[in-house]
């Protein structure tokens, strides 16, 4: 439950500096986006069905952030969160570079049905494919912030465990 | 960087998941479904844009500083007697403009048009607080809502910085809650807008292309259009006036795969990404 309200507060700073501070470093269509790299960080953490509840509670979240509309959100999010689980649950051990390339698949599909469901198809070669190769690298340093946090917040949760 | 499968499976209690789910199944309803246009039928999702535009309005303050410095605006400043004049200034050229377009109609029509029209602009000087969460949708987040007269379709102006041909569209408002406003600007792929040439008078519908440009749809092949013409709004669509200034021509192409319609690119007078102060105009005052 922690872990969850974790990743929906992340998601609305996320989103909040999305907005605003990354705005300002947009370059064409190319923006510093944290939310999916949030939501395959939390496929890693949390791969139960009731998790999905989650990104639909962050998709709702970022409905209101946007000029599209809610639904594709959670198609996308929800789409992409399954997606990730299932490819991570079929196979380990995998290097850095083949991480980065899954990153990228993944967020290539989440941002390829953002593109449909706002009728900017055309917008999927180049900039849709650049867009996601950007996230997946950055998604490594993503992951990093929301371990940092995680630990930070959850430290007690998980020392109760032990 | 891998995660034990499960490892955090939560233990809720069986009832709290089906209350969580059906919850959640209601909130989608309500927020995709058809009450989601209309405004204040939802005071939960408003409630949180309102709460959204409080963080976004104090996170926004250095992107808009650093924006002003290489973009400054027409309406950008603190002072209020400054901003009154600028005020008169934008209102001005748009009565200036609007008389171009007079003068242009009496040639046309001479007899025919025996009606002199005034329009009087009720203008709303609002700042942009957001911009959109998805990077190639073009709208953005003011700061005056439903509170301050603001209704959806509003049309919303930005002033031009050389001294030129007036107000320019930036765009319209299509959602508004009580205290904010989203606006669509005239790049993004979803606006539409009623256009007319203004020297030819060769009518299309202008439509975004996302990348800072327009392009205006459903000129047919062989109509007087040049490049460097100006683009106004014709008014048919009911929701801008006439005559409020949309763009410059910047290429003229005949469309080689159907063969009907042109394709002509429209370049707006000021780039709409970096823009920080608007003004928007309230329907209500507004007389024809």
């Amino acid at each position: 439950m922690k872990q969850a309200l974790l990743v929906l507060v992340l998601g609305y700073v996320i989103l909040l500096f999305d907005v605003t501070i990354f705005a300002a470093m947009q370059i064409s269509y190319f923006r510093i986006e944290g939310i999916l790299p949030l939501v395959i960080w939390y496929s890693f953490r949390q791969r139960s069905l009731e998790s999905i509840v989650v990104v639909i509670l962050l998709a709702l979240i970022a409905g209101t952030f946007t000029y599209a509309s809610t639904g594709i959100w959670i198609i996308s999010l929800c789409i992409g969160y399954i997606l990730s689980c299932y490819i991570y649950n079929q196979i380990d051990n995998l290097t850095w570079y083949q991480d980065i390339l899954l990153f990228w698949f993944l967020n290539t599909v989440m941002i390829v049905i953002l593109m449909f469901g706002t009728d900017s198809t055309d917008l999927v070669w180049p900039y849709g494919v650049i867009e996601a190769l950007l996230l997946s690298i950055l998604t490594p340093f993503w992951f990093y912030i929301f371990e940092l946090l995680n630990d930070l917040f959850l430290i007690e949760e998980n020392d109760k465990k032990i | 960087m891998r995660y034990p499968f499960g490892k955090n499976r939560g233990n809720w209690n069986k009832w709290i998941k089906v209350i969580l789910v059906v919850s959640v199944a209601i909130l989608v309803f309500l927020a995709t479904g058809p009450f989601r246009e209309e405004p204040g039928l939802i005071p939960g999702f408003s409630l949180l844009t309102e709460v959204n535009a409080v963080f976004e309005s104090v996170l926004y303050y250095p992107t808009r500083w650093f924006s002003s410095i290489f973009h400054p605006s027409i309406y950008g400043s603190g002072n209020p007697e400054i901003l009154t004049l600028k005020h008169r200034i934008v209102a001005l050229e748009k009565e200036l403009a609007y008389y171009r377009e007079v003068k242009l109609e009496n040639i046309e029509l001479r007899k025919e048009l025996n009606l002199k029209r005034h329009t009087r602009l009720n203008l709303l000087i609002a700042k942009v607080i957001a911009v959109d969460g998805i990077p190639w949708i073009r709208s953005m987040i003011l700061n005056k809502g439903l509170s301050d007269g603001v209704t959806e379709l509003s049309p919303v102006l930005v002033g031009k910085d050389n001294s030129g041909e007036g107000g320019l569209v930036a765009g319209e408002v299509v959602d508004v809650t009580l205290h904010t406003c989203r606006l669509l600007l005239i790049t993004d792929y979803d606006c539409r807008i009623a256009a007319v040439d203004q020297r030819s008078r060769v009518r299309g519908i202008l439509m975004g292309q996302g990348h800072g440009i327009c392009s205006l749809k459903f000129v047919q092949n062989g109509k007087d259009i040049r490049v460097g013409d100006i683009i106004v709004t014709s008014g048919l669509d009911g929701i801008f006036p006439k005559g409020f200034l949309l763009g410059k021509v910047i290429s003229v192409s005949p469309d080689v795969t159907h063969g009907l319609f042109q394709t002509v690119i429209v370049k707006p007078f000021v780039n709409l990404n970096y823009i920080t102060w608007v003004g928007i105009v309230l329907k209500t005052k507004m007389m024809h």
